[in-house]
């Protein structure tokens, strides 16, 4: 009975049932003992759905009137009809439009889906056909059945009719009263375990984090241990002055277990949970999530044996003072800076002690300051409206909500399920990285780990925005916030040094100003100057990049003609009274800093100029399709246009390339395969010195024009730039794999395309650089997004039509993407033949060049390549 | 009562390996027994009396006496002195040489000229990365160390260990460095990491970091092609060498 066992060991999350013979035994019968089950477990927000022969065969006896949150949904009418079951009674949601006897079973599967219910979550009971739909092969089938014709495979077979459905369900609803740890559909396409070697635990804490863009949660252990980072960061809370740092919240998560033994823990994406187990003796069982429906609540169930198990008070973070005291029997946890930050929680701890086991649950209302001056208040109130709740409905609401996210952003990879895991690892930390209103100050490492003190880089603009302004746009809006609200304070940076219009800092933190450390102590423990925050200012057209490029993704021409307007004008302007225009009429950018940070402080840096001219045109076309609204007169654009042609690029007609920097020709032509093997951090094996005198370099810089603004490239320059500049790069940035996977990939190199994919891609799952302990390399999965789309597939945004320009390595049989374009929901499914285009409203795309093509509704197949001969 | 044996011969380096065993008794908290084989005691009668040490004179061959001494329940480790000739195959002394392959518990060799010193308040451990080099320092002598003495960790990159990427590269190596001593040498307080020529830049570090103490753990196995990193630090060491002995049972 080990299978029955499991049974009832689980807390599922819908229950679908037969009726006639399962739940029902005939009209001689009386359902009342069912009805209550049916209504108590949809008030516990169970979905129940039951398969009968009519409406009123099922509703007459049963008569149940649910009042949610959990829903009840009649499959009748041989499955061609669903009706949903109200306070008020039956009401058809849905009925089948073709033939095929297999729809219901979509039905089901996809509704439960769109809770964020699948597979094992799901306990199916019947007698019969229902037990086989193959839409639920992944659900718990139990019949209760005689079975006398065999039972199905994988059904289990425990009999007792519906005496025996009444005691599963009061099992459940037992579960629920005694507050047992629900757990995740353990779906091998969707759940990552942790690493569990020592050496990785960090790197685990950082890999397990849970999220919700406000709050960031590292997935140490409960109660901690030697080696552990538990750590609590809100989105934009920073410490300072003088040092800006993300303020490390009190540590919620801690409870004190005794004698765990060997545990695992395991990352459900699908549901954005954190949940950890361990056998005999303690027999633990823990769940956590940072709310996604509330991004201002935490919670945490968990569950041992009696003398395993206790509540703990929260603790502080490491070096930091916490203070606590209770407001009634909650407690208050808080910590803070003298810069006036603040980060508050509210918690109450609930322990239920039933048959051996102790059951602790803590749910905790969070607020920050200053942005939330109300702070225990106002935690306080998230707390009261979570409890009113509880547990099991926030955590209904919260797959719901993950479900919601996934359904714009999901992504398959036939043939690979690794990279495929790997690339819904990368997406699940991208969403839960930036809140979707206000502001997103969106750091090196999100909120995942301290490393870089969560400043903002150019990481956000260029490699995290892209993925969020088709999956998510609203974080991407967000994210585009940030800026908007610091450009008064670029603008004050850019008098300050002489220059007009915006000067965005290289590091970003709480305000605008630039939080870049000038020096720093080497691993020598010399002093070394950091040159970035005063030369790397391609920072400035990387702002606007991010701004055109959510307009290109979202068809925003409210922010294009609004806010960003103004972020594209001041930092056109920024750039033009940059430039020095020498006696030939040429332009120069001199002392920058590129990409490439092998090679620091340099004369017109090829990136840099490029996306300069860029930034000069792109305001210039956008002030004037606003025309006199803009506010910019037209001799001002016309200068603008002067110098982005005027502006020198590196361009070489000789060679057919451009020159990376002024110079770089007559440096020391070394190649990696000279030197080592990439990945490698050459600056350490050669040395900065040997290295900034190489033709070594870091990561892709004039390669990534090609990734951003390849309409500023003359055509064809992509492969020879591939040639010359892929061999002599190290990789040494963990922003270098990903473009170049996705420039292999448009180059028609779809193999080694694929091998820096999955480098990029399992960068923080194999803690490639010895630093995911610090946080996860956010960059790096953004990055890995834009391979899978720009690359791969060969999407682009556009105004008059999406372009598609599949090219997959020969492994995968197919990849397809979920996004929004314009306000459309889409999906583009690729395989080597042909594409498939499936769209909620009308969309018109180009595949391989061709002719446009339009798409309404439903899918559209379009042949290309060898399909389309 | 744990010990730490300070093997004394007739040379005049005897007194150093007396000052160095006293010292690693402070840094560990046992006490010193000074020990003799061989006939001819006067040295180093005298220069445990001169430090108020009790000598104890070990009968039987010289070598063998020694690994006897040593296996004894409460000795905990022994000193000896080195007094190879640089860079040769055996820098160490014959008889250092052949305890330190033998022995399966910690063994110091002390440099021919070592001036007096006092117990070192600064250890300097080289680690390879990997488990079985750090297990040695982990288990055997961090527990035996004095609650304010600072261990200082120095690794030269491999090319196993060289960082793949290093986005910002001094950010990053700190926390790279932080990670490394995180994982195989927790109760360190630094690190310090070099490329370059292993046994040179545990050499420079140490005199960069005023270590009193280099300890490296080893396999016992100084054949031809093996312990280059171990011959080159005996052999240029100015300070005392610990060496850990990788051991799979309990040492003998």
């Amino acid at each position: 009975m080990r299978a029955f066992d499991a049974v009832l060991d689980s807390t599922f999350a819908a229950v679908v049932f037969d009726w006639s013979g399962t739940a029902f035994a005939g009209r001689a019968s009386d359902a009342t003992a069912l009805r209550e089950r049916v209504e108590a477990l949809c008030a516990n927000g169970v979905e129940v759905v039951v398969s009968g022969t009519s409406v009123g065969d099922v509703d007459g006896p049963l008569r149940a009137r649910p009042r949610g949150p959990g829903r009840l949904h009649l499959c009748v009418n041989r499955g061609s009809e669903v009706f949903e079951v109200g306070a008020s009674g039956p009401e058809p949601v849905w009925r089948r439009e073709g033939s095929a006897p297999e729809d219901v079973g979509r039905w089901i599967a996809d509704h439960l889906a769109s809770q964020g219910v699948t597979g094992s979550l799901i306990l199916v009971v019947g007698d019969g056909r229902l037990l086989v739909l193959p839409e639920l092969e992944r659900a718990v089938a139990v019949s209760v059945g005689p079975e006398s014709g065999g039972v199905p495979a994988g059904v289990l077979h425990i009999g007792g009719g519906p005496e025996r459905l009444l005691q599963l369900l009061d099992h459940q609803l037992a579960r629920h009263d005694e507050r047992r740890v629900p757990w995740v559909d353990a779906d091998p396409a969707w759940v990552l375990e942790l690493p569990d070697a020592a050496e990785m635990q960090r790197a685990a804490e950082s890999i397990g984090s849970v999220g919700n863009g406000w709050i960031g949660v590292r997935g140490a252990r409960e109660e901690d241990g030697p080696g552990s980072n538990p750590l609590v960061l809100v989105n934009g809370a920073y410490t300072g002055p003088p040092a800006w740092r993300l303020l490390p919240g009190p540590v919620w998560t801690a409870l004190d277990v005794t004698d765990p033994g060997a545990d695992r823990r395991f990352l459900d994406l699908r549901t954005g949970v954190l949940v950890r187990c361990a056998a005999a003796p303690a027999e633990l069982r823990t769940i956590r999530f940072a709310s996604r429906e509330r991004p201002m609540l935490t919670a945490l169930r968990a569950e041992a044996r009696v003398g395993h198990l206790a509540p703990a008070p929260v603790a502080a973070p490491a070096g930091m003072h916490l203070e606590t005291r209770l407001i009634g029997d909650a407690a208050v946890a808080c910590t803070s800076d003298r810069g006036g930050a603040a980060i508050v929680m509210v918690t109450r701890d609930r322990t239920v002690d039933a048959s051996g086991r102790r059951m602790v649950e803590r749910l905790a209302g969070w607020a920050a300051e200053p942005a939330d001056a109300a702070g225990p208040a106002h935690a306080a109130a998230q707390l009261a409206a979570a409890e009113s709740l509880g547990f099991d409905l926030l955590l209904r609401e919260h797959r719901a909500a993950w479900a919601a996210r996934w359904s714009d952003a999901a992504v398959t990879i036939e043939g690979d399920p690794d990279s495929q895991l790997a690339a819904r690892f990368a997406l699940f930390h991208l969403l839960a990285a930036a809140p979707e209103e206000g502001e997103a100050a969106v750091g090196a490492r999100g909120l995942t780990g301290s490393a870089y003190d969560g400043h903002v880089f150019w990481d956000a603009d260029v490699f995290v925005l892209p993925a969020l302004a088709a999956v998510r746009p609203a974080a991407a809006r967000a994210m585009l916030e940030y800026r908007i609200r610091r450009l008064p304070d670029a603008m004050r940076v850019a008098v300050e040094e002489d220059g007009a219009g915006a000067r965005f800092p290289w590091e970003g933190a709480r305000d605008g100003a630039d939080v870049t450390p000038r020096s720093l102590r080497n691993h020598r423990g010399q002093l070394v100057p950091v040159h970035t925050g005063q030369h790397e200012e391609h920072i400035v057209a990387d702002v606007a990049w991010a701004a055109s490029e959510y307009a290109a993704w979202t068809g925003d021409t409210s922010f294009l003609h609004g806010p960003g307007l103004r972020l594209l004008v001041e930092t056109a302007r920024w750039w033009a009274s940059r430039i020095r225009v020498d006696h030939d009429g040429r332009g120069h950018l001199y002392g920058v800093v590129g990409p490439d940070e092998y090679h620091e402080i340099v004369d017109d840096s090829a990136f840099t100029n490029v996306m300069a001219r860029w930034n000069l045109r792109r305001a210039a076309a956008v002030v004037a399709a606003c025309g006199a609204s803009a506010g910019v007169g037209a001799d001002e654009v016309a200068a603008w246009h002067r110098l982005a042609d005027g502006l020198v690029d590196g361009w070489d007609t000789d060679r057919g390339l451009h020159e990376q920097f002024t110079g770089y020709w007559d440096l020391e032509p070394l190649v990696m395969a000279s030197v080592a093997p990439p990945p490698v951090a050459a600056d350490v094996v050669l040395g900065s010195e040997r290295v900034r005198a190489s033709q070594i370099i870091k990561q892709a810089d004039v390669l990534m024009l090609h990734h951003l603004v390849p309409g500023e490239l003359p055509p064809g320059s992509l492969e020879p730039a591939l040639d010359f500049y892929e061999p002599r790069t190290a990789h040494g940035s963990s922003l270098s794999p990903p473009i170049h996977a996705a420039l292999l990939a448009r180059a028609g190199q779809p193999e080694r395309a694929l091998e820096l994919f999955r480098m990029a891609a399992r960068l923080d799952l194999d803690d490639l650089t010895g630093t995911t302990a610090g946080g996860l390399h956010l960059a790096t999965l953004g990055g890995s997004w834009q391979a899978l789309a720009g690359g791969f597939l060969g999407i682009r945004p556009g105004e008059e039509a999406l372009s598609i320009d599949p090219v997959l390595p020969g492994e995968w049989t197919g990849l397809s993407l979920r996004f929004r374009h314009r306000g459309a929901a889409v999906e583009v499914a690729a395989d080597h033949e042909a594409v498939t285009v499936t769209t909620d409203r009308p969309l018109v795309v180009r595949v391989a060049g061709g002719a446009p093509t339009p798409c309404v509704g439903g899918p559209t197949t379009i042949p290309y390549g060898r399909g389309a001969r | 009562m744990r010990k730490v044996l300070a093997a004394l011969d007739t040379s005049p380096a005897a007194r150093s390996v007396l000052d160095a065993a006293i010292a690693f008794g402070a840094l560990t908290g046992v006490e010193v027994e000074a020990v003799h084989a061989g006939h001819n005691g006067d040295v180093p009668r005298w220069v445990a009396a001169q430090r108020g040490v009790p000598l104890r004179l070990l009968p039987g061959e010289e070598q063998a006496s020694l690994l006897a001494a040593l296996a004894e329940e409460d000795a905990i480790a022994a000193v000896f002195g080195a007094r190879g000739t640089r860079g040769g195959r055996r820098p160490a002394g014959h008889t250092a040489m052949h305890v330190l392959e033998a022995a399966t518990k910690p063994v110091v060799v002390v440099p021919p000229e070592m001036a007096p010193c006092a117990a070192p308040r600064r250890v300097l451990v080289p680690l390879e990365g990997d488990p079985a080099s750090s297990q040695p320092v982990l288990e055997r002598l961090v527990p035996l160390l004095a609650a304010d003495v600072e261990l200082v960790v120095v690794h030269v990159f491999t090319p196993d260990t060289m960082p793949r990427a290093l986005d910002r590269p001094v950010r990053d190596m700190a926390l790279w460095g932080e990670e490394f001593v995180a994982r195989f040498c927790p109760s360190a307080s630094s690190i310090r990491l070099r490329t370059g020529v292993v046994g040179t830049q545990i050499d420079e570090v140490a005199v960069e970091e005023g270590a009193g103490l280099v300890v490296l753990s080893w396999s016992r196995d100084m054949s031809a092609g093996h312990a280059a990193v171990i011959r080159h630090v005996l052999a240029e060491s100015d300070v005392p060498v610990l060496l850990l002995p990788v051991v799979d049972d309990a040492p003998t």
